[in-house]
């Protein structure tokens, strides 16, 4: 039974048309990560099933409920935000306990379930405090305390993370899983990062410019991107993306080289290699003339052009390399399974 | 600016030397005044007066409170006080209460001619009382509300800055909050009493104090519109207690009064320093 | 106007405005608009008859010597008054930004003007000056000068000048302390680093990066100026001698409630009203930059 269902969503501002018709079947407990680059609308996909904005076309159902036209708090919503949100005037405790405040629950409730729930995120003596004498994570829970205090239909956290630093966003990133595992609550987590999105997602939505590229397990999208955006986004660092001629047994490439590749294609196409699919080879038919190599511990980026042309690709190699290893000029092959094919008019995936 | 060479030895006196200067010149006005209560008539029409304090102080401040002016047909001081008080808290209130929430209703809600509205209030911003001083008491009068309280205040809260004030400060609160609010199931009453008023508290303290000096000092309206001595306002009273070019002022009595009259603003503005200046910096620009 | 969020609905924020609405359009913009009524039908006081003048108060107005001349001494007062507070007031301000500690003493003691209302400060001086009882025009006496404000034209624009200026250097000493307390130190530090001295700092620094702030207080002293210091001239001058200190404002107040001629005091009213309105509508175009429609 599917808990929150998006048909054909479609928003625009006046003639602007932001999102271009969503189409979502999330079930209970999933967790969807709504992913893509700033301006995407997948802040304004949230609002919309939030409430805080309105819809221009289509359903949004929540437990089979249309809520179109409802409130944000008919909705049995409770969402995250990017700011936190929080009261300033309002201690811990009663920023949790606002929203039962409003619905009526008995004293004696509240008091449990917002009890219940700092311990459960570790805010146990903060509860009096007010939100200027905490610092960013605790804040950031004190957030999340009052969307699950609430026990809604769904929780939505619009870039929750994006105000922390690198090492409390990993650290959170975890809580947030292992939280939404053990609640059991259907969410939806919105957010620019492509590792956060891999990580979190049982399934992951990929936007760009108001449309969905993919919808898919971060695995899927990973190793059978559908579009070319999807593969360049997912995975870091991208994918390279080279122009390229097929026959039935050969991709010439734009510089000239050939790749034995069995496939059904005939005519123009895009050809995929990710970087930590290029392997070593001194045989190999891929020329990368190296411009810069970027040791980052245990592997290093090889940067460069595609030998006789002006397209830059990367390489991750395992290892540290010498420069009298790469320069000036460095070989690699690729597995068969490893090369993703698309199409050059509709960005789309070719299936070999 | 502070902290660096040149700021030292010499420098440093002559800045000390500069305010000290500035604050005497301030003062002198205002003690001689208070000299003056505290002397008898015969010391001060004979000058030059003294310039330390005499020993009459309760007996002028006693008569300014009980008697008024002892010539004219004055009210007390102590009856004054009273009725600028009630006028000044009014009008502080008042104000404040009005312009509070038509600032919300205008910020957080849409509704057909709210621009209209904002016009309407902006027009009001810099127009004085003074400007449309005898048409207001026109009006006044037809509504039978000279010589009352409410004839006092209302003409001095029509003007909308304090909207406009308030209105600022909304915009500089965070939608996310008031979209938390909204998940969290507040309507748009329950947000205005349990979330807006709180973050706006200071803001609401400084601007009261600002209102009650301003509606305490205010002249020429109570001049015009209270007929009856007993309505009279503090400020507006001292100055009747000073006679034409005939009458002997009786000097003391009119300082005890004015001292009197200058005291309460005065502990407000001073014991409330910060948030006084806070109001008048931060809303004003 | 917009903020991006907001709440549902009419009938609320209809009902919550009408109170300031009511209270506005009664007691203000009723008043204007009976000022604008009056000043072209001209009625006798005693609201026996109106006839319409149109224009004529007005043209009245502007060839009438008695207004010209109140036209040129509010200029000139106003002049004086923002020119004499604004400076000393600066002077303070950029002697109390000097000091490290006891910038907050200086504060305290010279704040406290603020709450002086303006006619209290007009008795206040006029106390020090007065012609026979006044320790200063005693004074005065003693080194051969005859004070009398009361008959000499100087000097009573002098002594009003004088209050006035006196009432209201706090105001403007708290808004260029802040100004001057704005400036970030590192600025200060660099021009001090390329050579600059103090004076120097000042008037090419400092001074440029007060100027928001210093055009903002222009225009309001010049408003206090215009309206607030009705009450240092009723209490010292009445407008005299003769019409030496009468300001456009006192003259308003004097033709109608004193001379009853309500046709020519309300017209009096709308000029005055059409100057603030332009200087009101320059102090938003330069100085409130953050207002968004």
């Amino acid at each position: 039974m599917a808990s929150l269902i998006l048909k054909n969503v479609k928003k625009s501002y006046g003639k602007v048309k932001v999102i271009h018709g969503i189409d979502l079947e999330v079930e209970e407990g999933e967790l969807i990560v709504i992913v893509g680059p700033s301006g995407c609308g997948k802040s304004t996909l949230l609002r919309m099933i939030a409430g805080l904005e309105n819809i221009t076309y289509g359903d949004i159902l929540i437990d089979n409920l249309k809520v179109n036209d409802k409130e944000p708090m008919e909705r049995n919503i409770a969402m995250v935000f990017q700011n936190y949100a929080l009261y300033p005037h309002m201690s811990v405790f009663k920023n949790m306990a606002y929203g039962l405040k409003i619905a009526g629950l008995p004293k004696a409730e509240i008091v449990e379930r917002v009890r219940k729930t700092a311990t459960m995120l570790e805010l146990d003596g903060l509860l009096e405090r007010k939100p200027r004498e905490l610092s960013g994570g605790q804040r950031q829970r004190v957030a999340m305390g009052r969307a699950i205090v609430r026990k809604p239909a769904v929780f939505l956290f619009d870039e929750p993370l994006s105000n922390l630093d690198a090492k409390l966003r990993i650290q959170m990133r975890l809580e947030i899983k292992s939280l939404q595992q053990r609640l059991g609550t259907t969410s939806l987590f919105v957010t620019h990062d492509q590792i956060e999105a891999m990580t979190l997602a049982d399934r992951m939505v990929v936007m760009n410019e108001g449309v969905t590229e993919q919808i898919g397990s971060p695995l899927d999208v990973y190793q059978k991107p559908e579009t070319v955006f999807a593969a360049q986004f997912i995975g870091s660092p991208a994918m390279n993306i080279i122009k390229a001629v097929a026959d039935k047994q050969r991709l010439k490439l734009e510089n000239g080289s050939a790749l034995k590749c069995m496939t059904q294609s005939n005519g123009d196409v895009l050809v995929g290699m990710r970087p930590e699919d290029l392997i070593p080879d001194k045989k190999g038919e891929i020329v990368m003339d190296v411009k810069l190599l970027e040791p980052i511990g245990a592997s290093t980026l090889v940067h460069g052009t595609l030998k006789n042309s002006d397209t830059k690709i990367v390489s991750v190699v395992q290892g540290l390399l010498t420069p009298k290893e790469t320069h000036p000029e460095m070989s690699f092959s690729i597995s068969r399974e490893a090369i993703h094919l698309f199409s050059q008019d509709t960005s789309k995936r070719i299936l070999n | 600016m502070s902290g660096m060479v040149e700021n030292r030895g010499l420098n440093y006196w002559l800045t000390h030397v500069g305010l000290s200067f500035g604050v005497l010149v301030l003062f002198f006005p205002l003690w001689l005044a208070f000299v003056a209560s505290t002397v008898t008539n015969a010391e001060v029409i004979h000058p030059p007066m003294p310039l330390w304090p005499g020993d009459q102080f309760f007996v002028n401040y006693g008569r300014a409170l009980i008697e008024g002016d002892t010539g004219q047909t004055s009210a007390s001081v102590a009856r004054m006080l009273l009725n600028t008080f009630i006028v000044a808290i009014g009008i502080a209130l008042g104000k404040i209460v009005i312009s509070f929430t038509s600032a919300f209703a205008i910020v957080y809600f849409r509704f057909p001619a709210r621009n209209y509205f904002f016009w309407l209030i902006f027009l009001t911003l810099m127009l004085p009382v003074e400007v449309r001083i005898l048409p207001t008491y026109e009006v006044v009068a037809g509504f039978g509300m000279l010589n009352t309280y409410s004839g006092l205040i209302f003409p001095l809260i029509a003007s909308a800055t304090a909207t406009f004030l308030f209105r600022q400060f909304f915009m500089t609160v965070p939608d996310e909050i008031v979209e938390a609010a909204r998940i969290d199931g507040a309507r748009p009453m329950r947000f205005f009493i349990d979330i807006l008023v709180p973050i706006s508290r200071t803001n609401i303290a400084a601007l009261f104090l600002i209102m009650f000096v301003y509606g305490w000092n205010q002249f020429l309206w109570p001049l015009l519109m209270t007929t009856d001595p007993s309505m009279n306002t503090i400020i507006m009273g001292v100055e009747q207690m000073i006679g034409g070019q005939d009458d002997v002022t009786p000097w003391p009595v009119v300082m005890a009064a004015s001292m009197m009259a200058m005291l309460p603003p005065i502990l407000v503005v001073v014991s409330m320093q910060k948030l006084f200046i806070r109001g008048l910096t931060d809303s004003d620009k | 106007m917009e903020k991006k969020v907001y709440f549902k609905g009419w009938l609320l924020p209809v009902l919550l405005i009408t109170p300031q609405l009511l209270i506005t359009i009664i007691f203000f913009f009723y008043p204007a608009g009976i000022a604008i009524w009056w000043s072209l039908f001209n009625p006798d006081p005693f609201g026996l008859s109106t006839k319409y003048v149109g224009l004529a108060n007005f043209e009245f107005l502007f060839s009438d010597s008695y207004y010209i001349e109140s036209f040129y001494t509010t200029a000139i007062f106003s002049l004086l008054v923002t020119l004499s507070s604004m400076g000393i007031a600066l002077y303070l301000a950029v002697l109390a930004d000097r000091l490290i500690k006891g910038a907050g003493i200086y504060k305290t003691l010279l704040i406290w003007p603020y709450a002086v209302a303006p006619a209290i400060a007009g008795i206040l001086w006029m106390f020090l000056f007065d012609t026979q009882t006044g320790l200063i025009s005693w004074y005065l006496g003693l080194l051969g000068y005859d004070w009398n404000h009361l008959l000499n034209d100087t000097e009573a624009m002098g002594l009003v000048v004088v209050a006035s200026t006196w009432s209201r250097v706090s105001y403007n000493f708290l808004f260029f302390l802040a100004g001057l307390q704005a400036i970030p130190r590192a600025i200060i530090e660099a021009a001090a680093i390329d050579g600059a001295r103090f004076w120097r700092r000042f008037w090419t620094i400092v001074f440029p990066l007060l100027s928001p702030i210093t055009f903002f207080l222009v225009v309001m002293n010049i408003v206090y100026a215009f309206f607030e210091t009705f009450g240092v001239i009723h209490t010292i001058t009445s407008g005299g001698p003769g019409q030496s200190t009468t300001i456009l404002v006192y003259k308003v107040y004097k033709d109608g409630f004193v001379g009853l001629d309500l046709g020519s005091s309300a017209a009096q009213s709308v000029i005055l009203l059409i100057i603030v309105g332009l200087l009101t509508i320059l102090q938003f175009k330069f100085v409130e930059k953050k207002v968004h429609y």
